[in-house]
């Protein structure tokens, strides 16, 4: 098992895709990744560049993608690569990077299928510590009428008390009736207080 | 209830995590500290292009006097500017300020109200933490606590 510690970060053979909404956060960003060792950055400034990029056949490991574009259509860009069911990239892990965030935008951040939301300013210390996670990422993708993106639960509690779970593999919090006659009390202190056998 | 569709997939950027090879995190944000130094002049002279156009906004507001929603959303836009680029070159108390003028432009625009001394005393606090090496860190510490009772104080 790899220690957490010891992990390193090998991006060169990475292609990242970065759309912001003005340039010296471009730049910022841009600098950030070529300084991580990122070979193959794609800089975008408009939807339109970046939809370009993810339609023409480049296979992006990570995408960033700015939360303050006008018209919150950093939104409706990751909303609309998640459907895209013939194209590869709509599993990519994406980031979404915000500044200050209206009440309107915090629902839109959530729903749009983004693996999370990074506060700016972007400075290498948090990118390196962001992108490390999402390497690590493993939550299931899901899709559903409303929603498609990966589990925005990241921790398997069940569903709320009193609520039944829309998945199949969701765990009632009820109990059902014992599969066996009930411990004794001297077996529950052996399962609290293990001790060691004398042999 | 139509259920949703659950899988696993391959995360592609999982194989970039290695033990042997590429960087350490030291290394890494050394090499990506040194990279962003390059775009240092530019990006000052980008956050004091967005400071001036948001002085001139506050400008425009105190002579309107009133609910300005172009105005408003512009100096939003240009506050935002300057919480992502402040705190990448040792300006991060000028982003929070700038920060503190966003929640106070979203709550006006949120309840259709305006204040114009709330503005300028936030104009005040960016004027004052553009240079923060000229006043002692009590004096910015309370500017900045100032600013955000300001902002939350428009409910």
């Amino acid at each position: 098992m790899t220690d957490r510690a010891e992990a390193r970060l090998n991006l060169s053979k990475a292609t990242v895709l970065l759309l912001q909404n003005n340039q010296a956060e471009l730049d910022i960003l841009g600098q950030v990744f070529i300084g991580f060792g990122v070979k193959a950055i794609r800089k975008c400034l408009t939807l339109t560049e970046a939809e370009d990029c993810i339609k023409h056949g480049i296979l992006f490991d990570l995408i960033i993608v700015d939360c303050d574009m006008a018209g919150g259509v950093g939104f409706d860009f990751v909303t609309r690569l998640r459907r895209m069911e013939e194209n590869e990239n709509r599993l990519t892990p994406i980031m979404l990077v915000s500044g200050h965030t209206a009440p309107s935008s915090i629902a839109r951040a959530r729903d749009c299928g983004a693996n999370f939301v990074v506060a700016k300013p972007i400075t290498p210390k948090t990118m390196f510590d962001r992108v490390m996670w999402l390497a690590r990422e493993t939550r299931q993708f899901v899709v559903t009428e409303t929603y498609a993106g990966p589990d925005r639960r990241h921790k398997t509690f069940g569903p709320p008390a009193g609520i039944k779970g829309r998945r199949h593999d969701d765990v009632s919090a009820k109990l059902g009736k014992a599969g066996g006659p009930d411990m004794s009390q001297s077996d529950i202190d052996a399962l609290l207080n293990p001790k060691r056998a004398a042999l | 209830m139509k259920t949703g569709n659950t899988f696993k997939y391959e995360n592609r950027l999982a194989k970039s995590v290695v033990t042997r090879g590429g960087m350490s995190a030291a290394e890494a944000l050394s090499s990506a500290q040194q990279a962003v130094e390059l775009v240092r002049d530019p990006t000052i002279a980008e956050i004091d292009a967005n400071l001036k156009e948001i002085y001139a906004l506050g400008d425009q507001l105190k002579t309107v006097g009133g609910f300005d929603e172009a105005g408003l959303q512009q100096l939003y836009i240009c506050a935002n500017r300057v919480v992502a680029m402040g705190g990448v070159f040792g300006l991060g108390e000028l982003g929070q300020a700038a920060y503190s003028l966003c929640e106070l432009v979203s709550r006006f625009q949120t309840l259709q109200r305006f204040h114009g001394q709330m503005v300028q005393v936030h104009l005040d606090g960016l004027r004052l933490l553009r240079t923060p090496g000229d006043h002692p860190a009590a004096i910015r510490e309370q500017v900045l606590a100032g600013l955000r009772q300001v902002a939350t104080s428009v409910v």
